[in-house]
């Protein structure tokens, strides 16, 4: 029951078929990574999970400690405890950091409860520091002329603040410098805890070498197509994803 | 327009009421009436009218004006340097202030029957006055309230801000009920000397059933300043016409509003940045933030006089569509006749970003409430305008409640 479990999962997006009976299962405490190359349907998937609306769920199940997620709102989703990581931040004009946090967190606490506003600055701060983002940040507008490397700073103080019991994060290294690299992989790995499970999902190997995974998925033409240990990320790294390619079309 | 008011027996029972001003008094208002009564009909078409339905302004739903108007009440700091009085105190206090009345022209955008019938029937409004060099952080409070019971009510403002002097005015318009309809026809006419400054905050919050006329007329001096925010939250309909005249040299006029529609709301906006003298800065931004079948009319013009030589003039209209049916549309305008100068004028609708919607839902946040901060987050640079940190805080709640109810 404690997986973010996926059946058969097919999806499009207007009439292309996008995810073609997938399976994956992520076991709370485990740290997964899905790879593939460009097209082969791994932001499709962490939309789908999200319920982004524009995806079309044409078949399979996909649920979260035994609870189904398909058909549900983006905001329920995320109340029930699933994280994504944007690949693109979205910016949101005049909502600053602050304010966007605290509604999220809101949204999770029962009807008339209110948030401590002293405790949650202290673990904002706390958390902004360990980032090593400036606490000047909080007040601007969330994403609006941030770097590629302050959007990915900020989508991890996010995931921390808000505590999911699944996190995935899409294409969390794009756009990142090697230092901006280590410093949101160490925020990543900070999260690592027996009661959560992380699905990183990534087209290069490099990030693999901060966070290390206990599975490697590899996922071509919508759904995975082969499983290992983090030397499938070195192999790849090494070979390319045409081999995987090929073997996919002899089977 | 066909309102009683242009009957000879209604203004005559109207004079009646007021015997008791002095003759210079009684004697603006029966020629301002007269003006009225000479109007020509009303044009079909008439530019100053356009995209707007303007029988939704007229007063025949509400043609008695009130018998018992709530008087607008102020609040500040008194001080020999300030005069602050409401209307009608004034015409016996301070006629030497009030002379000026007749020489006031109004906006000028369209709304010439108001003003002629807000210049003959006017009951309340405030004066004020700062003296020169005077200056105060604490702000001067009006509160005026829309009349019940399908009434109209007429108000007069005069404030004058003589050289150097600053101060910081804010005005809430509220209804005395509900529930009932009536039409607030405000007037204000706002004179800067040199080098002074008015902070002024405009929170708009009639009923949903009522009509709002904001009328002014802003003349500035000689390196005067005017920053005005205004919030448009309320009425069934509003009419804002605002015209600000630089008239000494390096006037600077600011001018920021936010109007958030619901059900039919309508908020019609004309104004105008009249550059007289050279070396003024203008800029405008107005923003309108609508949902269900709310509409808004933007129509602004730049006007640049041969004079005006270096003139700094901007002007922007920003609509934001929460619904299908919800409908602004934008008239921005440039009338440039002085060579040296930096003007731009600009206006977008766009409906809400599907995209900056999912990512907040998708941190858990319900699709009303990622709306909410979302309109909160497009109106910030105008709230953020106003300097007062607690005012600040005060106006975000303002925009907040309106979600809430």
């Amino acid at each position: 029951m404690s997986t973010l479990q996926i059946d058969n999962l097919s999806a499009s997006v207007g009439k292309e078929q996008i995810l073609n009976n997938l399976n994956f299962t992520l076991p709370k405490g485990e740290v997964h990574a899905i790879m593939g190359p460009n097209g082969s349907g791994k932001s499709t998937l962490s939309k789908v999970l999200a319920g982004h609306p524009d995806y079309q769920v044409t078949g399979g199940n996909a649920s979260m400690d035994g609870t189904e997620l398909l058909g549900l709102n983006p905001d329920e989703i995320a109340r029930l405890g699933l994280f994504l990581a944007f690949q693109y931040p979205v910016e949101v004009p005049g909502v600053s950091i602050a304010n966007f946090i605290r509604a999220a967190i809101k949204s999770r606490l029962p009807e008339g409860e209110n948030i401590k506003a002293v405790e949650f600055y202290k673990e904002l701060y706390l958390k902004m520091d360990g980032l090593g983002m400036d606490r000047s940040f909080t007040s601007r507008s969330m994403n609006e002329g941030f770097s590629g490397g302050e959007k990915k700073r900020c989508e991890i103080l996010q995931m921390s603040m808000l505590n999911p019991k699944y996190c995935i994060l899409d294409e969390t290294d794009s756009g990142l410098d090697i230092d901006a690299l280590r410093v949101v992989s160490e925020g990543i790995n900070q999260m690592k805890n027996p009661d959560r499970g992380i699905l990183v999902i990534t087209h290069y190997q490099r990030l693999l070498d901060y966070i290390v995974p206990d599975k490697v998925h590899v996922m071509w033409e919508g759904r995975i197509v082969r499983s290992g240990d983090k030397t499938l990320a070195l192999e790849l790294e090494d070979k390319g994803y045409d081999w995987i390619k090929e073997e996919v079309a002899a089977a | 327009m066909k309102t009683p008011f242009g009957s000879p027996d209604f203004f005559q029972a109207f004079s009646d009421k007021r015997s008791w001003e002095p003759g210079w008094m009684a004697d603006f208002r029966k020629d301002s009436w007269n003006r009225f009564a000479a109007l020509p009909q009303t044009k079909i078409k008439d530019e100053k009218w356009r995209f707007s339905p303007r029988a939704r302004f007229g007063y025949s739903n509400c043609d008695q004006l009130t018998d018992s108007p709530k008087s607008t009440t102020l609040e500040g700091k008194s001080s020999e340097q300030v005069i602050f009085e409401s209307f009608d105190q004034a015409i016996l206090d301070h006629p030497n202030l009030l002379s000026i009345l007749p020489s006031l022209t109004g906006p000028k955008l369209g709304s010439d029957a108001t003003f002629l019938l807000g210049s003959s029937f006017s009951e309340s409004g405030f004066i004020f006055k700062a003296k020169k060099n005077y200056k105060e952080e604490e702000p001067f409070i009006c509160k005026h309230f829309a009349p019940k019971q399908n009434h109209s009510l007429f108000q007069q403002n005069i404030v004058i801000v003589e050289p150097f002097a600053e101060v910081t005015l804010i005005e809430y318009f509220d209804s005395e009920d509900q529930s009932s309809t009536g039409v607030l026809s405000n007037l204000s006419h706002i004179q800067l000397g040199e080098g002074a400054k008015l902070n002024r905050v405009v929170v708009q919050r009639l009923n949903s059933h009522s009509t709002f006329n904001h009328l002014e007329k802003v003349e500035l001096g000689r390196n005067a300043q005017f920053t005005n925010v205004s919030l448009q939250l309320g009425s069934a309909q509003t009419r804002v016409e605002s015209r600000g005249d630089i008239i000494g040299d390096a006037g600077e006029f600011n001018n920021y509003s936010l109007s958030l529609g619901r059900n039919n709301q309508l908020f019609d906006q004309r104004t105008i940045q009249h550059h007289i003298a050279p070396h003024g800065k203008s800029n405008l931004l107005f923003k309108n933030a609508l949902l269900d079948n709310s509409k808004a009319i933007f129509s602004g013009l730049i006007k640049v006089d041969p004079a005006a030589q270096h003139t700094d003039s901007f002007q922007t209209n920003r609509n934001l569509l929460l619904s299908k049916k919800a409908e602004a549309d934008s008239l921005p305008g440039l009338e440039i006749l002085a060579n040296e100068v930096k003007c731009s004028h600009g206006a977008t609708t766009s409906k809400i970003d599907e995209q900056e919607l999912f990512y907040l839902q998708s941190r858990g946040i319900s699709k009303s409430i990622a709306e909410k901060l979302i309109v909160l987050g497009f109106f910030e640079d105008i709230i953020g305008q106003v300097s007062n940190v607690d005012l600040v805080e005060s106006l975000r709640d303002e925009v907040s409640q309106f979600f809430n109810t």
